[in-house]
C-alpha cells in the first residue's frame, strides 16, 4: 500500500509519535533545521499557553485547555516505543454539566464531583480540577519551530513547565519507518520516548524518573 | 543543632527575564567561586515556613524568621547527617513538614530507606531533586550568587543577595536596578509553583 503523504495542517489517519524531553537537543534541533524540506510559514514558529489536566489515576489520556478549548487525546498503542494517540473529544467553554459527567471526567478516571449547575465556565472547571486530589492543573507555555524531516512533522521546543524550561523535540507520521529513519538521523534512536504526560508528571515530582537528559 | 547567624535575604527567580540583573552582577561584583551541587527538597503544600533539604545525606530545615519591608530573615539549622534516628524524623523532620508522622519501624534510617519507605510512598509529600551550578559574589559588602537550577529536569535562573545588615541588601538590590514590583520569591515558594503546589497564575491568557 502507498503510504500517505502527510501534509502540515492536514487531518491524516491516525500519527505514531517520538518525542521526548530533556535540557540539551542541540545538535538534534541543528541536523533536523538542516534535513527539513521548507515548511509553511505558519508553522515555522508558534507560541501559545495552555493548561494540561494531569490524573494520578491514569496515563491513558491527555488533556489540554487552549484558547478557551478542551481537547482529550487518548493512548491507543505503542509499536517499537513509538506512541499512537487519538482524539477522544473537544470541547468548548462554558461547557456542559453533561460532557463533564459523560466524557471529561470519566476520561480523568476519578470520582464524579457533584456537578450543581448546567453549565460551567472555564475557571469553575479549574476549581473543581484543583479540588480533586487526584488531579492537577499544570501551566504550559510553548515556543514551537516546526518542520519537516523524511516526511515526518518534526518540531523543536522551548516549553515552560509550571513556569520551568526544558526542550522537547519530536517526529510524527503515519509511517513508523519515516519516524525510525529521522530518529537515526538527529542520533537520538537510544533516546526515551517520553510524552507530554510523563514529562509534566516527572517534573511536578508525581514520578521520580528523570528527563533524557 | 547548630545555629549561624541568620541573613536577611532577597530573591528572585526567572527564565530570560532576570538575565540583565545577572549581568550586571557579573560586571560589577567579585567573582567567587563555582560550584555544582545536589539538593534533595522534600515540599508539602501546607509548609511555608521550613525549607527542608538534603545535601550529602546532611538535611537541614532553615525556618523563617520574619518578613521585613520585602526581605526575609531565614534561620539555618542543620537536623543531622544519614543514618538519622527514628526520634529526629518523628520530632524534628515531620512536624516541619507539617504532615503527619506515619509508624516508623526502625530505630535508624539511611537515607535511602527515608526515601523510599516515607518519604515518596508519602501522598501529601512531593519531592523536588534540584542540579544546582552556583555562581558565588560579593556585590556591596552583600553576598550574592546566581544559579542554573534544575528542578526535577526543568531549569530556573536565580539570583539572590544576602547580608547580616538589611540596609546593605536593599542597597545591592538599587544597584542591580531590580524593581520595587519585583516579588522576593525563596526556594520553597518557587518550587510549590513549580511543583504544582501553589496555583497563582492568571487564567486569562488562556481563554
Amino acid at each position: 500500500m502507498a503510504k500517505e503523504e502527510l501534509k502540515i495542517g492536514e487531518i491524516s489517519k491516525p500519527r505514531f509519535e517520538f518525542r521526548t524531553f530533556g535540557q540539551d537537543f542541540d545538535e538534534a534541533a541543528y541536523i533536523m533545521s538542516r534535513k527539513s524540506v521548507p515548511v509553511p510559514e505558519k508553522v515555522w514558529e508558534r507560541e501559545s499557553d495552555e493548561i494540561y489536566i494531569v490524573s494520578k489515576t491514569n496515563d491513558k489520556n491527555n488533556t489540554k485547555i487552549r484558547d478557551g478549548k478542551m481537547d482529550i487525546k487518548t493512548f491507543v498503542k505503542s509499536v517499537d516505543g513509538l506512541e499512537q494517540w487519538n482524539p477522544l473529544m473537544k470541547g468548548e467553554f462554558p461547557i456542559s454539566k453533561e460532557v463533564l459527567e459523560n466524557d471529561v471526567f470519566p476520561a480523568f478516571m476519578v470520582d464524579m464531583p457533584a456537578l450543581t449547575k448546567d453549565t460551567y465556565t472555564l475557571e469553575e472547571f479549574l476549581e473543581m480540577v484543583n479540588a480533586n486530589d487526584n488531579l492537577q492543573t499544570v501551566r504550559v507555555h510553548k515556543e514551537r519551530f516546526g518542520y519537516m524531516v523524511n516526511d515526518t512533522l518534526c518540531e523543536v521546543a522551548n516549553v515552560l513547565i509550571n513556569g520551568a524550561h526544558v526542550v522537547s523535540i519530536n517526529s510524527e507520521s503515519t509511517e513508523i519507518e519515516d519516524i525510525k529513519k529521522t530518529m537515526a538521523d538527529l542520533n537520538v534512536s537510544g533516546v526515551e520516548n517520553i510524552n507530554y504526560l510523563q514529562a509534566i508528571k516527572r517534573i511536578i515530582g508525581w514520578n521520580n524518573k528523570p528527563l533524557a537528559n | 543543632m547548630t545555629h549561624t547567624t541568620p541573613r536577611y535575604e532577597f530573591r528572585i527567580f526567572g527564565i530570560e527575564t532576570i538575565n540583565h540583573f545577572i549581568e550586571l552582577l557579573e560586571k560589577n561584583g567579585n567573582v567567587g567561586k563555582v560550584r555544582n551541587i545536589s539538593e534533595i527538597y522534600l515540599m508539602t503544600s501546607g509548609n511555608n515556613e521550613n525549607n527542608i533539604k538534603i545535601r550529602n545525606k546532611l538535611l537541614d530545615i532553615k525556618t523563617l524568621v520574619r518578613q521585613e519591608n520585602g526581605l526575609e530573615q531565614w534561620n539555618p539549622a542543620e537536623v543531622g547527617t544519614f543514618p538519622l534516628a527514628k526520634e529526629k524524623i518523628k520530632n524534628e523532620i515531620f512536624p516541619a513538614l507539617g504532615v503527619e508522622c506515619p509508624a516508623l519501624d526502625r530505630n535508624v534510617y539511611t537515607l535511602k530507606q527515608f526515601m523510599i519507605e516515607l518519604i515518596l510512598v508519602d501522598p501529601d509529600i512531593k519531592v523536588a531533586l534540584t542540579e544546582k551550578e552556583r555562581h558565588a559574589y560579593t556585590f556591596e559588602d552583600c553576598i550574592c550568587e546566581w544559579a542554573n537550577v534544575q528542578v526535577n529536569g526543568a531549569m530556573v535562573r536565580t539570583l539572590a543577595i544576602e547580608s547580616e545588615n538589611p540596609d546593605l541588601v536593599y542597597n545591592a538590590i538599587a544597584k542591580l536596578n531590580i524593581g520595587e514590583n519585583i516579588e522576593n520569591v525563596n526556594y520553597p515558594k518557587e518550587l510549590k509553583r513549580i511543583l504544582g503546589l501553589k496555583i497563582d497564575y492568571d487564567i486569562n491568557k488562556f481563554f
